[in-house]
């Protein structure tokens, strides 16, 4: 009882500081890993070849390299299940 | 013609032994003739959960070997009609059995039983390769850690790889406090990632612990939560079309009565 009561106090005087739900932080890093689990390739790799796919396409179109969006995902498969990657710009 | 199902999860301590144990029993329980087939040579332990641990006289490599008759080799659990342990060896290794034993031994069972569990080892080396070998379907076991959600998913590539086609996934030892608070991932967050079809869920349970001390199944113990759970998802093995109970999120007139009165 008296626990209850401190702990109300508690929260009256110092708000709780909204930190991300440390749920959402796995959900990030796990979406990140399998990916590059599932490709077979490391975060520089992809990197490296993001910039070239670039540099290829604005040897023959003229481009804002800025407003391109390189990057690697999953592909519907035909059966409906979610898991072949995908590179896509 | 019995069915093959194989539980393996790539990482170890995830649950796979007490869901081939509950599993099992519970499909016994319901009249089927089961076989569990404990695969993980040099560290068996599918005899101590189940209890049968003074009973073995040979194991999977002295079947293999042909230094006994199959029959021989299995142990009868007394309190089911038809449930019956191939325990592994423990002084062997992985290397004592290939695939194309595994195969053979799995084809043999088939016809005398209707559901073999297999109980895969952790790991994706040649443990795991034997277990599925013979295996028609898979149950990938996961926690909600990610460590256990990234080797499901690099069991779930393995798998669909070689001849078993879409495994199904038990999300073991989930906690709704955590879930509730977003402290722990749900079920629909794994589920999502890993985008395979859901078999159960289930719930994190003392009674595991305390059933596992005993040699007894948890499936034995009216008042266990994954008790109720391993049940469910044996229903669903049988190929009952019944809702995956998710828990926390229970429905019904006493859930919502329960949840009315326990919130803090």
């Amino acid at each position: 009882m008296f626990e209850k009561i401190s702990n109300f106090f508690n929260k009256m005087t110092k708000p709780e500081v909204k930190e991300l739900a440390s749920k959402d932080a796995a959900k990030e890093r796990l979406h990140l890993v399998l990916m590059q689990d599932r490709a077979n390739v490391s975060v520089d790799f992809l990197e490296l070849m993001k910039q070239e796919i670039i540099d290829v396409i604005k040897k023959y179109i003229i481009i804002d390299e800025n407003a391109i969006d390189v990057r690697l995902t999953n592909q519907e498969n035909e059966d409906g299940t979610n898991r072949s990657p995908i590179f896509v710009c | 013609m019995g069915e093959v199902i194989v539980v393996t999860s790539g990482k170890g301590g995830v649950g796979k032994t007490t869901t081939t144990a509950n599993l099992g029993s519970a499909l016994a329980l319901a009249g089927k003739k089961v076989a569990l087939v404990d695969t993980d040579i040099g560290l068996r332990n599918l005899d101590v959960v189940m209890g049968l641990e003074n009973r073995i006289v040979y194991d999977l490599v002295d079947v293999i070997e042909e230094k006994c008759k199959l029959r021989q080799a299995l142990i009868k659990d007394k309190r089911f009609k038809e449930l019956f342990l191939l325990p592994a060896a423990q002084t062997k290794d992985k290397t004592a059995i290939n695939e194309e034993q595994m195969r053979d031994l799995s084809n043999k069972l088939k016809e005398e039983f209707d559901y073999i569990l297999i109980d895969c080892p952790a790991g994706i080396e040649q443990g795991f390769k034997n277990a599925i070998a013979g295996a028609n379907r898979a149950l990938v076991v996961t926690t909600a850690e990610i460590s256990s959600i990234r080797d499901a998913d690099r069991i779930i590539g393995l798998l669909e790889s070689s001849n078993i086609k879409n495994p199904e996934l038990i999300v073991n030892r989930l906690r709704p406090s955590m879930v509730k608070k977003g402290e722990m991932m749900d079920v629909d967050d794994i589920v999502d990632l890993l985008s395979i079809d859901l078999i159960g869920v289930v719930p994190d349970d003392e009674y595991i612990i305390t059933q596992t001390n005993k040699g007894e199944p948890v499936i034995s113990n009216k008042r266990a939560p994954a008790g109720r759970a391993y049940i469910e998802i044996s229903r669903r093995i049988l190929g009952e079309n019944i809702e995956v109970t998710v828990p926390g999120k229970e429905t019904g007139f006493f859930a919502k009565f329960k949840r009315l009165f326990s919130k803090s």
